[in-house]
């Protein structure tokens, strides 16, 4: 192994979870998430020659995602991604964990997505917007609408757990 | 800054990406505005509560990353097959390849017959010097030439090997008529019987004779048998500089 290669293991591998995390909500079931990872993973290894050394490697390998994703013509059939129970309450299967998941995966898939990048992942608007290729204020609108709209569920989900509780 | 500008730059803001005087009339307003503070403050909450229930949801790469791991290997070994064995696998089929060319039987093989005459032929005229009616005159070598249909040009760049030409007869080898050269260089001298060859090639020789060597190809439209007394070396060297220079 040379070292560029090496350099591929330590930078991008221990990013798999995250994008796999990030692809489960993308794609429609959890193998097609994992083949998604595999196959951004081989995109990067195939290209690491291009990337630079000391840029942010996540945003580098998100790109890689979207991008893999779009181009497989899956733009606009985004779904509601049918994890199971377990996947959605977190694994300690409270009912927060299972509100805020089910909530996220109710918003509209464009504020899914961005809400995603931002919030969970932590990536700038500016950085988004270069993923996705869209206008840096669509990314902020998307942005607003997914929190307000996430508020919306939570508050709407808190009052129907206390309810059932009383 | 009003309430809509906050809706607008929120995401800025929590992304920390709002700076200087936009930073400063944001959180001014969020100061005025109870409403825009408990709607920014939820949003943080729940971005934290997301945050932490992503970081729940199990997320077991081991699968990937092995799968992975095993098409890295196995493009690393194509990669590796096409950058470097396939080219040295074609270097070496056009190594060999050339090999085959020059030690496969071209042509047809030489007549023993006619190889024991001009081994019989070199040792009684040109070794023991037995006399001949040999021609030493540029125009009765030419006349032999025209007469059997010989290049002057092909005699003489024999010429190039460093050896010169000295004289020259007709002979039959084998029955067939040839015209023997005699090229020499400080007493060394080797035999050429050139002749052009007809519909067949001959099939490139070299072998020995007791003290002789022998050597036999067919270049262009001339066909050699060589024989000299000298080592084996030397005669290799002619033969493969008199081949190269027809």
């Amino acid at each position: 192994m040379n070292n560029r290669e090496q350099e591929f293991d330590e930078v991008a591998m221990p990013q798999a979870r995250n994008l796999l995390r990030f692809a489960r909500r993308l794609t429609s079931d959890p193998s097609a998430a994992e083949d998604l990872v595999q196959e951004t993973l081989m995109r990067a290894w195939r290209g690491f020659d291009q990337f630079r050394g000391g840029t942010n490697a996540r945003a580098w390998l998100f790109r890689i995602l979207l991008n893999t994703f779009y181009g497989q013509g899956r733009k606009g059939r985004l779904t509601v991604v049918p994890l199971g129970e377990t996947d959605r309450a977190g694994a300690n299967g409270n009912h927060v964990a299972f509100e805020i998941t089910d909530a996220l995966q109710r918003l509209p898939a464009d504020q899914r997505t961005v809400l995603m990048l931002g919030a969970v992942e932590g990536f700038t608007c500016r950085e988004i917007s270069e993923m996705l290729h869209i206008p840096m204020g669509t990314v902020m609108s998307r942005m607003s609408r997914a929190r307000q709209a996430m508020r919306l569920q939570l508050d709407l989900a808190s009052k129907v757990y206390s309810q059932k509780e009383s | 800054m009003n309430c809509g500008d906050i809706d607008k730059l929120s995401a800025l803001w929590h992304s920390g990406e709002l700076e200087g005087a936009d930073q400063k009339a944001f959180d001014a307003h969020l100061a005025a505005c109870p409403a825009c503070a408990a709607e920014i403050r939820e949003q943080w909450n729940n971005d934290t509560r997301l945050q932490e229930a992503m970081a729940e949801e199990p997320a077991d790469t081991h699968g990937v990353e092995q799968r992975v791991m095993r098409q890295i290997a196995r493009e690393r070994m194509r990669r590796w097959l096409v950058r470097g064995l396939v080219p040295g696998l074609a270097a070496a089929a056009a190594i060999a390849a050339a090999v085959l060319y020059l030690t496969s039987p071209r042509g047809t093989p030489v007549n023993p017959a006619i190889l024991a005459d001009a081994a019989r032929d070199h040792t009684v005229e040109v070794v023991k010097q037995a006399p001949r009616r040999w021609r030493t005159a540029p125009a009765d070598i030419a006349a032999i030439e025209t007469s059997q249909g010989i290049s002057d040009s092909d005699v003489k760049a024999l010429e190039t090997t460093g050896y010169k030409l000295e004289r020259a007869k007709i002979c039959r080898l084998g029955g067939t008529p040839y015209m023997h050269l005699v090229y020499g260089k400080n007493g060394r001298e080797f035999s050429v019987y050139m002749r052009v060859r007809g519909a067949q090639s001959v099939r490139e020789t070299a072998s020995n004779s007791g003290d002789l060597q022998l050597a036999a190809f067919t270049r262009g439209r001339v066909q050699a048998v060589i024989v000299t007394d000298a080592p084996r070396g030397e005669c290799a060297r002619f033969t493969r500089d008199a081949e190269a220079a027809l």
